[in-house]
């Protein structure tokens, strides 16, 4: 990401941002609320148009892409507040994204596999729309894994997922990493970010005020001021 | 005597029964949280004592009357407040407009004042944005205007739906500071946490619930030191405190 913005009205909800990315690795993202995370991410895939500066995926300049051209490129992302398909059954939202009108016994396969490792095995038949909060956010992880993407940017994974399945939640994020997919989380979850991420990406207003590991960001008393809201010992 | 009492309530939406019969009653005072995996009837716990689903069997029971039937906005009149999941604020309204429509039952205005000043004296940021816009508020802010709105009718009793969802570490912070708060009010309060280990330190008693039943039940401090609650549901550790 070079020099990124993006105003909506008077709001610059993105003002000049740049990160780079590590390939192969889990990086977090993190700000307070309202600080331009999940912008960012819209910005990524496609969803929302950059006023200005652009967006490099592996060499190649995908700025202003639609979110399905992003899509094919191997790219996937979660949603903070869900974006299944409610009147679809579990099964169905999973299949929706493989792009087959009939999906083949392998699609259906994986299909069973990710819904039993988000524990909706007893839910495949029932509409996604009657799931629970929770359940829905495990739906769409599920759903991100289907078409085995290169980039995961998951929005808030663990707001409203159980601490136990989220530990196999993580589990899982790092079995992906260890097969060579580089994945970002926007997390409030500090128990995620500091244990799970390599690097950390911290924003304020549209900007990015730190950029380190953990340890780093953990001593970084701007971060901790804007974040945390006091200092800690 | 239990301020809310639930026996063997069954209920769901539907075709689909989400609660097989869940008992568990909240004395004055108290804080109570309900913890347990996704989908096992947390948010619906809450739902059928508000008479927002279908309810098929049990008994609901508030300061000694029945809820079973009754309206939702007689429940609220009743004393029993409710902020559900996902910080639901109507975010076209001013902040003093969301408080007022906490008080919409509520003909004197005067005891809408008290209630407003009564929401600023916990919340006073809250006082400082009567004007501002809640769909321009942070996440935070917006998950505190629920908070102060669910209080306008001054209940006895405020049930919160997941309050920290989504919140950033300081106002998670500010979230739990606000719940014990109101406690120590005299605010008698029935929390549903995904943060359940924070939920639980400050808790004087919880429910475990499991794809509908009742599964574990004991003091906040009992239920944190258990360790089959600890691996099956509070991801096998305390949380990291933030």
């Amino acid at each position: 990401m070079r020099d990124l913005r993006k105003a909506f009205g008077g709001v610059r909800a993105v003002d000049g941002c740049s990160f780079a990315v590590p390939g192969g690795k889990i990086s977090g993202l993190i700000g307070p609320n309202g600080s331009g995370k999940t912008t960012t991410f819209n910005l990524l895939t496609g969803v929302i148009r950059p006023d200005d500066g652009q967006v490099i995926y592996k060499g190649e300049n995908i700025t202003g892409l639609k979110p399905h051209q992003v899509f094919s490129k191997r790219i996937t992302r979660t949603f903070q507040v869900t974006r299944i398909f409610r009147e679809m059954t579990v099964l169905e939202n999973m299949l929706s994204v493989t792009g087959l009108a009939v999906p083949d016994r392998l699609a259906r396969e994986r299909a069973a596999e990710l819904i039993a490792f988000v524990n909706l095995t007893h839910l495949r038949a029932e509409y996604a729309g009657r799931l629970s909060y929770g359940q829905q956010k495990l739906l769409e992880f599920a759903r991100a894994l289907m078409t085995d993407p290169d980039l995961i940017l998951l929005d808030e994974p663990a707001a409203g997922v159980n601490r136990t399945l989220l530990q196999h939640l993580l589990e899982q994020i790092h079995r992906l990493q260890e097969m060579g997919k580089t994945i970002v989380i926007v997390e409030h979850d500090m128990n995620v970010i500091m244990n799970h991420c390599e690097r950390i990406f911290v924003m304020d207003y549209g900007v990015k005020i730190a950029e380190g590991p953990p340890a780093e960001i953990q001593q970084n008393e701007q971060v901790l001021e804007a974040y945390f809201g006091r200092r800690r010992s | 005597m239990a301020l809310l009492e639930l026996r063997d309530v069954q209920a769901g939406y539907g075709s689909i029964q989400i609660l097989h019969g869940v008992s568990l009653n909240v004395n004055e005072g108290e804080v109570v949280s309900v913890i347990g995996p996704n989908g096992a009837g947390k948010s619906t716990t809450f739902k059928v004592i508000m008479n927002l689903i279908t309810f098929l069997g049990g008994e609901v029971v508030f300061d000694g009357s029945s809820l079973v039937g009754q309206r939702p906005d007689r429940v609220l009149g009743l004393g029993l407040g409710y902020v559900p999941q996902g910080r639901v604020v109507f975010s076209t309204m001013t902040v003093r407009e969301n408080l007022e429509m906490g008080a919409y039952l509520q003909r004197d205005p005067a005891k809408v004042k008290a209630a407003m000043d009564y929401v600023f004296s916990l919340f006073p940021r809250l006082g400082e944005r009567l004007r501002q816009l809640a769909g321009t508020m942070s996440g935070g802010e917006q998950q505190m205007l629920a908070m102060g709105r669910g209080l306008m009718m001054r209940p006895r009793m405020l049930m919160l739906d997941e309050p920290s969802l989504g919140l950033s570490p300081r106002f998670v912070d500010e979230v739990f500071d606000k719940t014990v708060a109101m406690a120590r009010a005299g605010l008698t309060v029935m929390l549903v946490e995904q943060n359940a280990a924070r939920a639980l330190e400050i808790s004087d008693r919880g429910y475990v619930l499991e794809l509908g039943r009742n599964r574990f039940e004991g003091t906040g401090q009992a239920l944190l030191d258990n360790p089959e609650v600890r691996r099956m549901y509070l991801g096998g550790q305390l949380a990291a405190r933030s």
